[in-house]
């Protein structure tokens, strides 16, 4: 079937033709969420908000661009949102060492296996807890393209589409944001170990 | 005391590690979740009846309030013309109560 048709069914609510698309992208919909908010289940819900919203603005798909991209576009920006949301929250001194320690609690659940020692626990929660720390700190568009560099099957030239920039600025970008990270954690590497 | 050595094959470590993120799968009820609430949306969308009559009781209750309508509206207008007018019923007092206004009043038509 042709994307023109496809995109027809799913403008006129075919249910049928809209699972088919959540089952072609929902695990890299997923994992570029979680690229950003680095957890899973986060990452799921924000899932879910991407295509609910692909559900409810089809309509206003302009075919400008491909489905897949415009849908990862949204992705995007709704991980960034959850991010800015993450981050308000932080601010709120009350709120902070709640979510710090609902962070480390999630963090012990999920990472320590019982393998781990408690020293090797400790310190992948650190060393998750400083690349992320790092990772915050990277400017929005660095961020964004940092995380989709690192996704599986996604190309320069889709990236660039997905953000709206040219391919050569997207290089760039990727480049930039690698440098930036390295002197950001070079800078914080003390606080952490 | 860490080296410099040690220090940088540490942050090479780590930003490998930053960029390689662990694919993770959806749920299993993934789907069953997102069409739930796609259902809700759906419904929330489709306005409520609020009558729940069949077609014959609908069409029968228009025309009866069309007919009510227009027996109202007839009966109004057929006690308007009965009536006499309120200017009919000042013209005939104010000769009797304004004798000097109605003479101004004739002497102004003629």
């Amino acid at each position: 079937m042709t994307e023109p048709l496809f995109i027809q069914q799913l403008r006129e609510g075919n249910r049928e033709a809209f699972n088919k698309l959540v089952e072609e992208h929902k695990d890299g919909v997923l994992n570029i969420c979680n690229g950003f908010v680095k957890n899973a289940e986060e990452a799921e819900d924000i899932t879910q908000e991407v295509f609910v919203e692909v559900y409810k603005t089809i309509s206003n798909f302009r075919e400008d661009s491909s489905l897949f991209t415009w849908i990862y576009r949204i992705a995007v920006s709704r991980s960034l949102d959850a991010i800015k949301k993450k981050k308000s929250i932080k601010r709120a001194a009350f709120f902070e060492k709640r979510v710090q320690a609902e962070v480390a609690e999630y963090e012990i659940d999920n990472t320590a296996s019982d393998t781990l020692s408690p020293d090797s626990e400790l310190e992948q929660i650190q060393q998750r807890q400083f690349i992320d720390h790092s990772l915050s700190k990277l400017t929005e568009s660095q961020r964004t393209a940092f995380v989709l560099s690192h996704q599986d099957g996604l190309s320069y030239k889709e990236i660039a589409e997905i953000m709206g920039k040219s391919l050569t600025s997207i290089e760039s970008l990727i480049h930039r944001s690698k440098q930036t990270l390295r002197k950001i954690m070079e800078d914080n590497y003390h606080e952490y170990f | 005391m860490t080296s410099k050595n040690n220090i940088s094959s540490h942050l090479d470590a780590l930003l490998k590690q930053a960029e390689s993120t662990p694919k993770i799968t959806t749920s299993k009820n993934f789907m069953d979740n997102l069409n739930n609430r796609l259902d809700s949306i759906e419904q929330r969308q489709t306005p409520a009846p609020i009558f729940r009559f069949n077609d014959f009781i609908k069409y029968a209750a228009v025309i009866a309030i069309v007919v009510i309508n227009l027996g109202i509206l007839f009966s109004v207008v057929n006690e308007n013309t009965t009536e006499t007018s309120s200017t009919d019923s000042i013209s005939q007092f104010a000769d009797e109560y304004f004798p000097e206004y109605t003479a101004l009043l004739d002497g102004e038509g003629q």
